[in-house]
Formats: structure tokens, C-alpha cells, sequence
């Protein structure tokens, strides 16, 4: 019985342990152009990120907010940057590691596939890849923190 | 001669598909007025109300006898409401995505206008819609829908209501 109550007290410690540990990326990010803030959360049980912060919100030569104009969906060019879901679907496998997740890069309408490496509590290694990860690119993202008063 | 093969090639190739196609049968399932809810306090720019949607096959399709295949689902149609006698603060454009259980979200919607607080809100529907049948199986959907919040905050929860329809299509 004793034993029974042991290995149930592992098993919840280990889980909460788990559950910290995936919430770890929740936050928000700058990738290493400064052009745009993203906002990790967690929906249900996998993460995403959103862009919260643009340097440059407004189309120079229209004067309005930037669309996903590059969007390869015609009906879905208008949805606005500012707001827009780029990070999806991310599940945590342990050891400071996301994966199969996606990554969309805006700037060419495509979507990668993405894995994310927690490499301490404010940076994280993002890399985009096609098929195989040895294809692909990395970029260091810094967790953006409050600013001293 | 050259004419006569390419004709044959065209036959052949109409009867097989025609052998293999697959009697299907649409049905349009129309989810209950969902609670599609965010939580306060808000400050300006995109914000996420959410709400998940449990069913299982057997309750949407009770018609079909026998072992029910989706073959095809896709959303025709998302009506964002607003609740009766509710204080809405200044919304811009909402867009819609969806998260089935096993399987990627995806976006299926974008209100291109600001949300009217007087009338049921029609969104422009995506035309591409991949693995919605794989999808439409899992049995549980979440909404997610990040919107434009205009004022500078709002410290209340917001509620809409919430009607998604499908088409789907079941093997008879």
C-alpha cells in the first residue's frame, strides 16, 4: 500500500515537473531581425505564437496595416499581420525540446516545419526546415523582459 | 490509329475511376450556439477568445446504419454573434482558425470588416481546406478567434456566440 502511494506521489510530482517545464516557452519573443515581437501560448494542450508587435505595422506605400499578402489562400491575403498566428501546433518532448510544430514566414507565404531548443530561460534556437532538419535554418530568439524602471 | 489509342487510353482510364469512385452522401451539420469566450483583462491590438466543440459521429449521424467514413468535410459557413444586452468595446477584424484533436490548426475564416454589435457577423470562408475529414473524425474542435481590440483596454471577459456549419460528406 505504501509502496503503491510512492509510485502515485512520483508519477504527480514527475507530471507537474513535465507540465512546468513545457510552459517554459510561454512568453514573449524577438527574433534576431527586431522586426517583429511574437507571443507564445498554450492552447488546449500544444503551443502557439502570434505577432504582438511589428516594427513597421503600416504598408509604406498604401499607408494601412500590413496583410498577409503573400498568403498562397486568395481569400485569406487580407488577414492582418499584426495578430497573426506563425508559430503552431508545438508539443514538448522533454529536454528543452518543441517539435512538430510550424513555422509561416510571412515574407514568402510559406510554412516550414519547426523545432524550437529552450537553450536557457531567455533564448531559444528556432529552426525551419524542409522534410529533413538538416535542411534548414536556424535563428536565436531573446525573451523580451520587462524593462527596468 | 494514334487516335483511336489515345481514345481507348481515355476509356480505360474513365472506367477504373469510375469503378472506384465512392457513393457518398452530404449532410450539413450545423454545431449548437457555442459560447466562443475570451478572458479579461484585454489591451489593444489581437486578442483570443476560444471554445471547443465535443460531439461524437453517432449523435451528428444517426441516419446511417451502417460503420460511418467521412469521405469529405468542409466549413460553408461561420457566424460570429453578439450576446443580447452585452457592453462590447470598439472591435476590428476577426480571424477564425480551427484546431481539431490530432490534427493541425489551420485558419478558416477572416471577418473583414469591424464587428457589428447589432447583427450576426458572416466571415469570408478559406478556400483551401486540407484534411478537414481527418479532422471532422477527431470528435473535438476547438475555434480560436484572435481579435481587434480597438479600445486601449477592457478589463471584463467578452462572450460571442458561435455557428459553425460543415458539409460533410459520408460513404452510404
Amino acid at each position: 500500500m505504501r509502496n503503491t502511494i510512492y509510485v502515485i506521489a512520483f508519477c504527480l510530482f514527475t507530471y507537474i515537473g513535465f507540465a512546468q517545464d513545457a510552459d517554459a516557452i510561454v512568453g514573449v519573443w524577438e527574433p534576431s531581425n527586431g522586426k517583429v515581437y511574437v507571443k507564445i501560448d498554450k492552447i488546449d494542450d500544444k503551443y502557439y505564437g502570434k505577432i504582438v508587435w511589428l516594427r513597421e505595422p503600416n504598408d509604406p506605400e498604401t499607408g494601412k496595416p500590413k496583410t498577409d499578402v503573400n498568403n498562397p489562400d486568395e481569400s485569406m491575403k487580407d488577414v492582418p499581420l499584426k495578430g497573426y498566428r506563425m508559430l503552431k501546433d508545438f508539443v514538448y518532448k522533454g529536454d528543452g525540446e518543441w517539435e512538430d510544430g510550424t513555422i509561416y514566414d510571412p515574407q514568402n507565404g510559406t510554412t516550414y516545419d519547426c523545432v524550437i531548443n529552450l537553450k536557457d530561460e531567455n533564448t531559444m534556437d528556432i529552426r525551419g526546415y524542409v522534410g529533413v532538419k538538416t535542411f534548414g535554418r536556424t535563428d536565436t530568439w531573446k525573451r523580451l523582459e520587462k524593462k527596468k524602471k | 490509329m494514334k487516335n483511336i489509342g489515345l481514345k481507348l487510353s481515355v476509356f480505360l482510364c474513365a472506367a477504373i475511376l469510375f469503378s472506384c469512385s465512392v457513393e457518398t452522401e452530404t449532410h450539413i451539420v450545423e454545431t449548437p450556439v457555442l459560447d466562443l469566450k475570451a478572458s479579461g483583462p484585454m489591451f489593444q491590438g489581437s486578442n483570443t477568445a476560444t471554445v471547443t466543440w465535443e460531439y461524437t459521429l453517432k449523435e451528428l449521424f444517426p441516419e446511417v446504419e451502417n460503420e460511418i467514413v467521412i469521405e469529405d468535410a468542409r466549413i460553408s459557413s461561420i457566424k460570429i454573434s453578439p450576446v443580447n444586452n452585452f457592453d462590447y468595446p470598439d472591435i476590428g477584424k476577426i480571424v477564425m482558425e480551427m484546431k481539431p484533436k490530432n490534427t493541425s490548426m489551420s485558419r478558416v475564416g477572416l471577418l473583414e470588416e469591424n464587428f457589428s454589435t447589432t447583427s450576426a457577423n458572416g466571415l469570408t470562408i478559406a478556400d483551401v481546406q486540407e484534411d478537414f475529414d481527418e479532422a471532422f473524425k477527431d470528435e473535438r474542435l476547438t475555434f480560436v478567434a484572435d481579435f481587434d481590440l480597438k479600445d486601449e483596454e477592457y478589463y471584463d471577459d467578452i462572450d460571442f456566440e458561435l455557428v459553425v456549419t460543415f458539409e460533410v460528406q459520408t460513404r452510404k
